[in-house]
């Protein structure tokens, strides 16, 4: 029986180059996941956009003597560029934030809150909708909702603020 | 009379070896990168600074030690003064001549970024 022995060698170096391949691909994946891990840092993002827009419009225990006169009427509008906010990420093509904030009277407050006043919503609709509140799932939005308590002339007034981040790919 | 079959199994031989001393080469690269911590170190300043620029308001000043983040900067012979740029609401901290990691932050602020020995001081306005 005769062997082809030029053959022969030719399947043994892509033998060994496949093994090699295979072996530095393993090792490729192995330190991409032990040294690959991110630092998800979006619930914090969320807690401090949240004190963010508190500082905003609360002022003392009342809501800012500038605003307090529109705040009913046309201060929506100009929430974001009053606090300062700038939602537009240059990693990502649509905003990452959003707040929501809905205003009730403290007495339609007992076990929940009824009749909103108001309704201020900035920043990316679609993530308040995925907002994920149990922080069970990495892969949506990471968001914080805090009650306030505070006065606008004398009225006992709710705000429900509701902030969330999503900038998945950098966090997760 | 040349022996032409051992010619050609030299030329073999070394491809093969060249492809594997290049594999190897390019494998030890992407290790020792991940294992020295470059990419982490960047994107831990990244996100530590834009979450500093989240938590401050105009008018504050803020010194930290970034002692690491310089000596990374400096053993790949980048500059100090272009490690950590801020442009709009984007935090970019590189420590070589490529990459490097860019984070966002949400405030509308004016920052500076100044460095005083192993100190990162940002100014914001």
């Amino acid at each position: 029986m005769r062997f082809n022995k030029r053959g022969d060698e030719r399947i043994l170096y892509f033998y060994w180059f496949f093994l090699f391949v295979v072996v530095a691909v393993a090792i490729v994946i192995g330190v991409g996941v032990f040294y690959g891990h991110k630092i998800d840092v979006r619930q914090v993002e969320s807690e401090l956009l949240v004190d963010k827009v508190v500082d905003c419009l609360v002022d003392g225990g009342k809501i800012g003597e500038k605003i307090e006169d529109r705040f009913f009427e046309n201060f929506s509008e100009d929430f974001k560029h009053y606090c300062r906010f700038d939602f537009s990420d240059k990693n990502y093509d649509d905003e990452q934030y959003f707040v929501l904030i809905d205003v009730y009277d403290l007495t339609d407050c007992d076990d929940g809150c009824d009749n909103e006043l108001l309704k201020i919503k900035e920043g990316n609709d679609f993530y308040f909708q995925s907002c994920d509140f149990e922080h069970n799932d990495k892969n949506l939005p990471q968001c914080v909702n805090k009650a306030v308590y505070t006065l606008i002339k004398d009225r006992e007034i709710v705000l429900n603020i509701t902030a969330g981040v999503g900038k998945v790919i950098q966090n997760v | 009379m040349e022996d032409k079959r051992g010619d050609n199994i030299l030329v073999q031989n070394i491809i093969f070896i060249t492809l594997i001393v290049i594999f190897i080469a390019m494998l030890l690269l992407f290790v020792g990168r991940s294992a020295s911590g470059e990419s982490q170190i960047e994107e831990w300043y990244s996100k530590k600074i834009a979450l500093m620029i989240e938590a401050g308001k105009p008018g504050m000043k803020i010194e930290f030690n970034a002692e690491d983040l310089f000596d990374v900067a400096e053993e790949n012979n980048w500059d100090k003064r272009s490690v950590v740029l801020i442009n709009d609401t984007n935090v970019f901290v590189k420590t070589h001549s490529k990459g490097g990691y860019n984070y966002g932050f949400f405030n509308d602020v004016d920052v500076s970024v100044n460095i005083d020995g192993d100190k990162l001081i940002l100014e914001i306005q």
